[in-house]
């Protein structure tokens, strides 16, 4: 069992909650200004990437931030453009601005996890949700090289959509294990773990 | 609209120089006509001035402008009477640490490479499906695999910029389809003025040492992918990455 903290980024309540059951050691979320209700055993701080963000006071070190990218799939639709446009850069400051703030503050080992749909590897969905969460794989990609010696990264590629409670047992499992150092050389990788809904090669 | 040329025409962004000039050079010689769209007067006067007013129009202005691309859209059809082909290509690479980014960095890698893309897409998209034409979008191979050049330089929100390229690349291939058709190119190291501009010989030579190739290309062979993948050639093609970088980056399978 980990000694050290998670930090969860975004998603629903009932993801949060969901995931939080499946890790262990202090348990964190930044939760989004749409997530509604507090998680038990979950600490929460509220969360608008568009008013940047302050982790003064967060407990260190962490051994995972997990960000749920992914949540353009179940979570709003918006109609026009603008609106869409607007959720795009919203999903990418997401994937940046905690991952940021904490290599700031840490030195030590961790595991950084972004987790998308199979929307920007399939093109199945809008192209503003396609590029967001493809720009979150080169955002991955860039922090991987950058900070190679004192944090691993990874995207998760899952799909919720038949069975939700399902894929967040196996993605918090999975994220359980990668958060161990002793996978810290796998790096700079996707995990696919659609359950053969989404294959392709590469 | 004026009675269309009998030659297709083609939207170039960030066509003054570099690659999106060599683009330019290429397709001209293949018979196209080109609407040359950049913010630097200069280059799209000096472009002109080669390639000769016959078979070029300029269009000057920003890519992040928001009327930018229905206007340069406009300037096509007044001009050549139809549009066959897009190729988002202008952006600027930006080398700065994760730590030393700010929101407004990543957003302005996302607004050049992936909304001036939409916007442009969107513009020409009635215009494309009529004349069943085909978008190439410009990537990176640091798209696929981060700054993978010797000494690895941090760039992470250009890499996202040129990772959501791919995204955009992917769903407009299936949204457009099947009238249009919609890939990238993920270029490696060019022998452009810009980038030769940043290196000294001695940076230069290490970076291309690691190179399988043993060299970076010239611009203009990365034109003759534009070029295919415009081409009815590729006509089986679309939401695909092609990634000519002289073996930099080897994966897959």
């Amino acid at each position: 069992m980990s000694a050290a903290g998670a930090l969860l980024v975004g998603g629903s309540t009932e993801r949060a909650s969901r995931l939080a059951s499946g890790l262990s050691g202090e348990r964190l979320w930044l939760r989004p200004a749409h997530a509604r209700g507090e998680v038990e055993g979950l600490i929460s701080l509220p969360f608008q990437p568009a008013e940047g963000l302050r982790l003064d006071g967060l407990p260190l070190p962490l051994d995972l931030v997990a960000v749920l990218s992914d949540q353009t799939a179940a979570g709003v639709r918006p109609r026009t453009l603008g609106a869409r446009l607007e959720l795009m850069r919203e999903v990418l400051l997401e994937a940046f601005l905690p991952v940021r703030e904490v290599l700031r503050r840490q030195r030590d080992w961790l595991r950084l996890a972004w987790i998308i749909s199979p929307t920007p590897l399939n093109g199945c969905g809008s192209p503003e949700r396609a590029a967001a969460e493809a720009a979150v794989l080169g955002l991955m990609r860039g922090v991987t090289r950058e900070f190679a010696t004192r944090a691993s990264t990874v995207a998760l590629v899952v799909d919720g959509a038949h069975d939700p409670e399902a894929v967040d047992r196996d993605l918090a499992a999975t994220l359980q294990v990668l958060r161990d150092p002793g996978s810290s050389f796998y790096t700079g990788q996707v995990l696919n773990l659609t359950s053969g809904t989404w294959i392709a090669g590469a | 609209m004026k009675v269309a040329s009998t030659r297709p025409t083609v939207l170039i962004t960030g066509a003054a120089a570099g690659m999106g000039r060599a683009h330019c050079r290429c397709l001209i010689a293949e018979g196209w006509n080109v609407v040359a769209v950049d913010r630097d007067r200069t280059g799209l006067a000096s472009l002109t001035a080669e390639v000769g007013a016959e078979r070029v129009v300029t269009v000057e202005g920003d890519v992040r402008q928001p009327d930018l691309a229905t206007a340069a859209v406009e300037v096509a059809l007044d001009r050549f009477g139809r549009l066959d082909g897009l190729v988002n290509n202008a952006g600027y690479g930006l080398q700065r640490s994760l730590l030393d980014s700010s929101a407004d960095d990543l957003l302005d890698q996302l607004a050049v490479h992936v909304e001036a893309a939409l916007a442009f897409s969107l513009a020409a998209e009635p215009y494309l499906r009529q004349a069943r034409g085909a978008i190439v979008n410009v990537s990176s191979e640091w798209a696929l695999a981060g700054p993978c050049t010797w000494p690895q330089p941090p760039a992470v929100a250009y890499c996202a910029g040129k990772a959501g390229v791919l995204g955009l690349t992917r769903a407009l291939a299936r949204q457009l389809a099947p009238e249009v058709r919609v890939n990238a190119i993920a270029p490696g190291g060019a022998r452009t003025e810009t980038t030769l501009s940043h290196y000294d010989p001695e940076t230069l030579a290490r970076k291309i040492a690691g190179v399988p190739a043993q060299r970076w290309a010239e611009p203009a062979e990365y034109s003759l992918f534009v070029r295919y993948l415009l081409s009815p050639a590729a006509r089986l093609v679309t939401g695909q990455v092609l990634s000519p970088n002289g073996g930099e980056v080897i994966a897959g399978g």
